[in-house]
C-alpha cells in the first residue's frame, strides 16, 4: 500500500513523474507560446480584455505581449530538454497561478454581468488557443500547476540534460 | 535557492525579453509598438468579451465592447447600418472618388472577404497601411469604416486614430456598426483575395 508520504516521496524521487510533468507542461507551454508569438494582436486584445494592465502608459501591456510568450517557450523548452528544471518549473508554476486567478476573476465578472453560471462562460482567455469554456480551462490550469510543481520539486535527474551533465562514471545520477 | 532558482529565472526572463524584442523588431506585420496606446479609456472600457459569443471563423477577430459603447461612440461619429452602407457602396461604384470604404480588420480577414472596393487599414498596422492611402483619405469626401461586427472596437479605434493622428475631419467618417458580419448576413456582395475590388 502506498502511504501519502510514500506517494510524495515517489513524486519527488522517481523518474517517471518528472518525465510526465516535463513532457506535458513543457509541450503545452511551448505550444501556447508559439501560438501567441504567431498572433500577437490577438494576444494583445485578449490581455487588454482582462483590464489588469493599464491602457496608459501602454508600455507594461505591450511589453507583456512581446515578452511573456517567449518566457513560456523558453521555460517549456527547458523542461522538455531537462535543463534548469527548478527555475523553469517554478516560473511556469508561478505564472500559471497568476493566469488561473486572472481567468477565474474575469470569468466571474462575466458570469455576474450576464447572469450566467461560471461554467457557462466562454471567452478568449489569451492562452493562445482561442475561446475556451472556463471550467475545463481552470481544471487544466490546476493540473498544470501541480505538474509544474512536480517538475520544480523533483530530485530525479534521469533522462534529463542535467542528469547527463552531472552523471558519475558509475551512472548514479538520478533514479 | 539563489543559485538554482533565482539566477536562472532572471536569465530566462532576460533571454525571453531579448528574443521577444528582436522577433518583434523583425516582424513585417503585426509588430507591437511598445510606446503606442492601442486602446482608449473611452468610450466603452473595460472591454468585456460576450460570454458564449459566436466563435469567429478563424481566431479572435473581434474586440468585444462594453455595454453602452455604441451610444457613446455615436456622440463622436456618425453611425450607419447595413442598408445605408449598401447605398454608399452603390455610390462608390458610380464614383469611387466620392465614397471610400475602410476595412479595419487583419490581413487574413481582409483577404477572406470584404466589402467590394474597401481599402485595408488594419488598426494594428496603421502606420504601415495608412501611408500609401493618405492622399485618398484626404481627398475622398466620405469614408466608411467597418470591422468584423458590432462586438468589434477596432473600427471605432481606427476612426479615432484617423482624426487624432492623421487630421481627418470627424464629420467625414461614417462608422458601420454591424460590420462584416452584418454585411454577410444581409447577403450583400463581397470581394475576396488581394486588391480592393
Amino acid at each position: 500500500m502506498v502511504t501519502p508520504r510514500g506517494f510524495r516521496g515517489w513524486l519527488r524521487d522517481a523518474a517517471l513523474p518528472l518525465l510526465v510533468a516535463r513532457l506535458v507542461v513543457g509541450g503545452v507551454y511551448v505550444w501556447y507560446g508559439v501560438n501567441k508569438v504567431r498572433e500577437p494582436v490577438a494576444f494583445l486584445k485578449a490581455l487588454h480584455g482582462y483590464g489588469i494592465l493599464p491602457v496608459e502608459p501602454p508600455h507594461p501591456l505591450n511589453l507583456t505581449v512581446v515578452v511573456l510568450p517567449w518566457i513560456e517557450i523558453l521555460c517549456g523548452a527547458l523542461l522538455l530538454a531537462g535543463a534548469w528544471l527548478r527555475a523553469a518549473g517554478v516560473l511556469l508554476c508561478a505564472m500559471t497561478v497568476v493566469f488561473t486567478v486572472a481567468v477565474a476573476l474575469h470569468a466571474s465578472g462575466l458570469a455576474a454581468a450576464q447572469g450566467l453560471s461560471l461554467c457557462a462562460v466562454r471567452f478568449d482567455c489569451g492562452c493562445g488557443i482561442g475561446e475556451v469554456w472556463v471550467c475545463p480551462k481552470l481544471a487544466e490550469n490546476l493540473a498544470l500547476i501541480a505538474l509544474a510543481g512536480v517538475a520544480a520539486g523533483s530530485r530525479s535527474r534521469r533522462w534529463t540534460l542535467e542528469g547527463l551533465r552531472t552523471a558519475a562514471p558509475s551512472g548514479s545520477a538520478g533514479r | 535557492m539563489m543559485r538554482r532558482i533565482v539566477a536562472p529565472s532572471v536569465g530566462i526572463v532576460l533571454a525571453a525579453a531579448a528574443l521577444g524584442l528582436a522577433v518583434n523588431a523583425l516582424r513585417e506585420r503585426d509588430a507591437i509598438e511598445i510606446g503606442r496606446a492601442y486602446f482608449l479609456a473611452a468610450p466603452g472600457v473595460p472591454a468585456v468579451p460576450p460570454a458564449s459569443a459566436p466563435t469567429p471563423a478563424r481566431g479572435p477577430a473581434t474586440q468585444a465592447v462594453a455595454p453602452g459603447f455604441w451610444t457613446r461612440a455615436a456622440e463622436e461619429f456618425a453611425l450607419i447600418d447595413g442598408a445605408r452602407a449598401r447605398q454608399l457602396l452603390e455610390a462608390a461604384r458610380l464614383d469611387p472618388t466620392h465614397v471610400l470604404f475602410l476595412d479595419a480588420r487583419s490581413d487574413g480577414h481582409y483577404r477572406e472577404d470584404r466589402i467590394p472596393g474597401a481599402l485595408q487599414l488594419d488598426y494594428y498596422n496603421l502606420p504601415q497601411d495608412v501611408a500609401p492611402a493618405l492622399p485618398f483619405l484626404r481627398e475622398v469626401p466620405w469614408l466608411v469604416v467597418y470591422c468584423e461586427s458590432a462586438e468589434c472596437m477596432d473600427g471605432y479605434l481606427l476612426c479615432r486614430a484617423l482624426v487624432d493622428r492623421y487630421g481627418i475631419a470627424r464629420e467625414r467618417l461614417l462608422l458601420y456598426t454591424g460590420g462584416m458580419r452584418d454585411w454577410r448576413e444581409r447577403r450583400l456582395p463581397v470581394a475576396r483575395g488581394t486588391g480592393p475590388w
